[in-house]
């Protein structure tokens, strides 16, 4: 496989979460607003790219039988150091991300590149994996929240700035898009809807 | 010896004192900004809550400053701490020396992201300038605060431990 579609596979024929359903915990608990999917993302794409070069560099020294325990144990050490770092040297940003780094832990995406990918793959093959990924988990979870937003308020705003806004949905607003079960029935929409016109198949 | 060093224990026993040592260090080398780094936000918060202020002393209680200005006090803030949806919300709440309340900060909170969590937004926070015990209620019992759209649990909380907060003051006297 070239570089490229590495890259391409994790943001469409392997999409993370529209076509693996994988780390649908975090994706469907802080898709609530653009500024909580972008926030997550962006923490995805770091500790996945630092997991995936790293659990690449040590591929061939990783015993199979304990590979899993290995993995946790090095994703978990990178999140907490990233969770402390940001305290300690940016806590502006620690304040408005803070709910999520722990959610990173429980990102099947993760666990799963490093099982699927980047234990047979080159360190470069597998930065580009992570970065493939990181992007089709964002173009999801800004889909999602995106919708969920529209829905439940009425407009789509991000960083304080409005980018669409529909007054009839604003004057009765579907609370339940915002709820988590609204995650679930948008998510299942969604997913429905990528199916039937063909963008995302079944593997 | 080849064998050995790649034998399963070995290199799971080598990982996970790697990652100690390495979060050890971390740790040590990040405690003490961390800390400076939340004292700092509290100072931001109070010259916010209080922008005339020259100075800040510890009052009474240790989660109690009196606000300085020209060598006399204008006002006092206080840290209060609500039970919320998602863990404790811990707030800064100053107010002024007839005990009406100038202004309200979240300190931490972790409040469903989007819903709850949307206490931190200054059009919710704005709401509580100038109210006294009697105003410190949801607008729906007759309040001056407006509950957040889905986070009736998370708005409570705040608005409840205000008002408790003012009850107090009002049987002391009232004024701070």
């Amino acid at each position: 496989m070239s570089l490229r579609s590495v890259f391409l596979n994790g943001v469409g024929r392997s999409n993370p979460t529209f076509v693996l359903l994988l780390g649908l915990c975090p994706t469907l608990a802080v898709s609530t607003s653009i500024d909580n999917a972008v926030g997550m993302t962006g923490s995805v794409l770091f500790v996945l790219l630092l997991s995936n070069v790293i659990v690449s560099i040590l591929r061939q020294w990783i015993p199979d039988r304990v590979r899993i325990p290995v993995f946790i144990v090095i994703i978990a050490t990178l999140v907490t150091i990233v969770e402390l770092a940001l305290k300690a040297y940016v806590p502006s940003l620690s304040q408005s991300l803070g709910i999520y780094i722990p959610l990173i832990v429980v990102n099947c995406i993760i666990l799963g590149r490093a099982e699927a990918f980047a234990r047979k793959q080159r360190p470069l093959a597998s930065a580009i994996d992570a970065v493939g990924m990181a992007a089709g988990f964002g173009l999801a979870i800004l889909l999602i929240s995106a919708v969920r937003q529209l829905l439940g308020t009425g407009s789509i705003e991000a960083f304080g700035a409005r980018l669409l806004a529909i007054p009839a949905f604003a004057k009765t607003p579907l609370a339940i898009a915002i709820l988590p079960m609204g995650a679930f029935f948008v998510m299942g929409l969604l997913l429905a809807g990528l199916r039937w016109i063909g963008v995302s198949e079944c593997e | 010896m080849t064998n050995t060093l790649r034998s399963p224990i070995f290199v799971l026993t080598f990982i996970v004192t790697l990652a100690v040592l390495l979060l050890t260090a971390v740790d040590l080398i990040t405690r003490e900004r961390i800390v400076a780094a939340e004292i700092a936000r509290i100072r931001a918060q109070l010259v916010e809550l209080f922008p005339e202020m020259d100075a800040f002393e510890t009052g009474n209680h240790p989660s109690e400053w009196r606000i300085i200005k020209n060598g006399s006090r204008v006002g006092q803030a206080s840290r209060i701490i609500a039970a919320g949806y998602g863990g404790p919300i811990v707030m800064l709440l100053g107010i002024e020396l007839d005990g009406t309340v100038r202004g309200l900060r979240i300190i931490s909170q972790q409040e469903t992201p989007g819903l709850g969590s949307r206490i931190v937004e200054l059009s919710f926070l704005s709401r509580f300038a100038g109210i006294s015990a009697q105003d410190a209620l949801l607008s729906r019992h007759g309040g001056a605060i407006d509950a957040i759209t889905s986070a009736t649990v998370s708005s409570s909380a705040v608005v409840d431990s205000v008002r408790e907060t003012l009850r107090d003051l009002e049987l002391v006297g009232g004024r701070i």
